[in-house]
């Protein structure tokens, strides 16, 4: 009788340990994902929530500044504006350096 | 045997308890972090501004409905400014005031200071703003600056500078 009920007595402590233990992880599982929950700010587009490649890329201005320069002919105003752009603030998001993409656009035009 | 019954129903009723706390745990966590919203108004300025930059520049060159080949800027373009671009500012709510503002300002390549031609369109109650910290005013406007060279039909180089506005706060900010 006293064995048992040393037994009983030993089993509840381990259901309320148990339950104690349950409702604290409960508790900062809610706490850690109130702490994530604040307004998420989406600023450039991610194929994944973890990945570290976003799809910028390329400046979408740089590239447009670009463009006028392989259209400029007078080559002292090419000099100046591509001083010019070089000076342009760049996307913070981007894969391709200004040179990459400026070699890439005089490919594509030729 | 009895006893043993007895102490069967008190377990099952343990674990309905408990299933019920993880059950109502793991609703809480969802809401919680779900029920903020996603704030995307800086990409949203930022494709506002792309679309009137391509709007006013058109593979390099300026659009011709924007400036003549002898460099004059054309007033009709300023007035129909949003029609031209195909933009509408127009609110769902006709109570609400516009949520967007856009302003371009196009300077001589050489001197930067003197804007040579302006067109803007939307509300422009916000735009002081512009310049306070975002991170501490959340629910205040997010600005966008863009600037990009374009030159038109006579080679005439211009620097395009577009600031582009959306307030949108209590859509996109909670709290």
């Amino acid at each position: 009788m006293f064995r048992d009920k040393k037994a009983q007595v030993g089993d509840t402590v381990t259901w309320i340990i148990a339950t104690i233990i349950i409702i604290v992880m409960i508790f900062f599982f809610v706490l850690g994902s109130s702490l994530l929950s604040e307004t998420k700010k989406i600023v450039g587009y991610k194929s994944s929530l973890f990945s570290n490649n976003l799809l910028y890329k390329n400046d979408f201005f740089i590239s447009k500044s670009l463009y006028t320069y392989y259209q400029i002919i007078n080559s002292k105003d090419k000099t100046t504006l591509m001083d010019g752009i070089k000076k342009l603030p760049v996307e913070e998001y981007v894969e391709q350096t200004l040179e990459q993409r400026s070699n890439e656009i005089k490919l594509r035009l030729g | 045997m009895k006893n043993k019954r007895g102490e069967e129903k008190i377990i099952s009723i343990y674990w309905f308890f408990i299933l019920i706390i993880v059950a109502g745990g793991i609703i809480l966590m969802v809401r919680t972090f779900y029920n903020d919203p996603y704030d995307v108004r800086e990409i949203e300025a930022s494709l506002l501004a792309e679309k009137v930059a391509n709007c006013i520049d058109l593979a390099g060159k300026m659009n011709p409905d924007l400036i003549s080949n002898d460099g004059i800027f054309k007033p009709e373009f300023k007035d129909h400014f949003l029609s031209r671009c195909s933009l509408n500012f127009n609110s769902e709510n006709d109570l609400k005031a516009i949520q967007y503002y856009l302003e371009v300002n196009f300077y001589n390549d050489k001197n930067t200071k003197t804007s040579l031609f302006q067109l803007v369109a939307g509300n422009s109650n916000w735009k002081s703003d512009c310049d306070l910290n975002d991170k501490k005013y959340k629910r205040l406007v997010v600005c966008v600056k863009k600037k990009f060279y374009a030159n038109d039909n006579s080679g005439r180089i211009y620097l395009v500078d577009i600031l582009s506005m959306v307030n949108k706060g209590d859509k996109n900010v909670q709290g």
